[in-house]
């Protein structure tokens, strides 16, 4: 396996094939979200409380995903001349939140279930949870730079304002649903 | 690389000492059930009074200034808050105990509560002192993280 597939998979897997591994990677992650009361509410934000059901983690995951594709798109139909394929736009962007599995994973362990605000176990799973959050970024970016075909400034600057305003309406749909 | 990975290491250990806890969480078999008992029948009372619009009326379960603080018009306003934003209080449930310095000089008794209009659980944290006294009771949004 290149070591480019862990910041670009793109070029092997996109289309149908991601979607359908994306989906996987969002069931999974969002199942061990629940056990763990590993909220992702927002893009960028991680909150832990076990205080809701089932269907409001599947709402975070959902409304994140749906939301960041959808600024992705209308970004592609903006700018770029190439023609887009919405799937692989979903199937790209969604295989790009796998690595937020990390920190969920590190709370099934006994020690990060319950913990004091600034203990270690609260800057460790922070720590990785950056970590996973800079990867889920570089993954995001290359997905749309891929499914959309774009370059240089325009790419930059796109993603940046993409990335901005789903956080933002990723916080409030989250808000008004749950 | 080998004293890189330790260099590496002294700063996880490192870190892991500077960040001293006050508090502790028990394990199940550690928990006095007895205290526990005390903070859910008080929480549970106190709430379904206050439901009832009635007061809370305090006898000699908490310590003076608890008392002094929750008066009537403040248990009124504070159910008035909460039922604004979260509806009417349904039920609660034991969730953890900790302890401040090992010692359980301090014990916080930590609830999981439903509320009819919210998605989420509130936490009901009732603290008890060594003599069994209330000496702490807070209403918030639940978190893993205690603060």
């Amino acid at each position: 396996m290149r070591s480019s597939n862990f910041y670009n998979p793109f070029n092997q897997v996109a289309g149908f094939k991601s979607l359908i591994l994306g989906l996987i990677g969002l069931l999974i992650v969002t199942y061990l979200a629940f056990i763990t009361g590993t909220h992702f509410n927002g893009l960028l934000n991680i909150d832990f409380a076990k205080d809701s059901d089932y269907w409001v983690f599947i709402t975070e995951s959902f409304s994140n995903w749906i939301l960041i594709s959808a600024f992705f798109y209308i970004s592609g139909l903006v700018l770029s001349k190439s023609k887009l394929r919405v799937i692989d736009i979903l199937g790209t962007t969604l295989l790009s939140r796998i690595p937020l599995i990390i920190a969920p994973v590190i709370r099934i362990i006994p020690f990060f279930q319950s913990f004091m605000v600034l203990s270690w176990q609260m800057y460790f799973v922070y720590g990785f949870y950056l970590i996973s959050l800079v990867w889920t970024i570089i993954l995001l970016f290359n997905a749309f730079k891929i499914s959309c075909n774009l370059k240089n400034e325009r790419l930059i600057i796109s993603f940046t304002i993409c990335v901005i305003l789903s956080e933002i309406c990723t916080k409030l749909i989250i808000k008004l649903l749950i | 690389m080998r004293s890189i990975t330790l260099i590496f290491a002294a700063c996880v250990l490192f870190c892991l000492n500077s960040f001293g806890q006050d508090f502790k969480k028990l394990s199940n078999s550690e928990v006095d059930k007895t205290t526990v008992k005390t903070a859910q029948d008080f929480a549970s009372n106190f709430m379904n009074k206050l439901k009832n619009g009635k007061p809370y009326i305090f006898q000699d379960e908490a310590i003076d200034v608890m008392k002094n603080q929750l008066t009537e018009e403040n248990q009124k306003m504070v159910y008035q808050q909460l039922k604004t934003q979260f509806g009417d209080f349904v039920s609660l449930e034991y969730t953890e105990t900790w302890v401040k310095d090992n010692s359980k000089s301090i014990q916080i008794i930590r609830l999981k509560s439903v509320f009819e209009k919210s998605n989420k659980k509130l936490e009901i944290r009732v603290a008890l002192n060594d003599s069994g006294k209330i000496v702490g009771f807070w209403i918030k949004p639940w978190s893993d993280m205690l603060s």
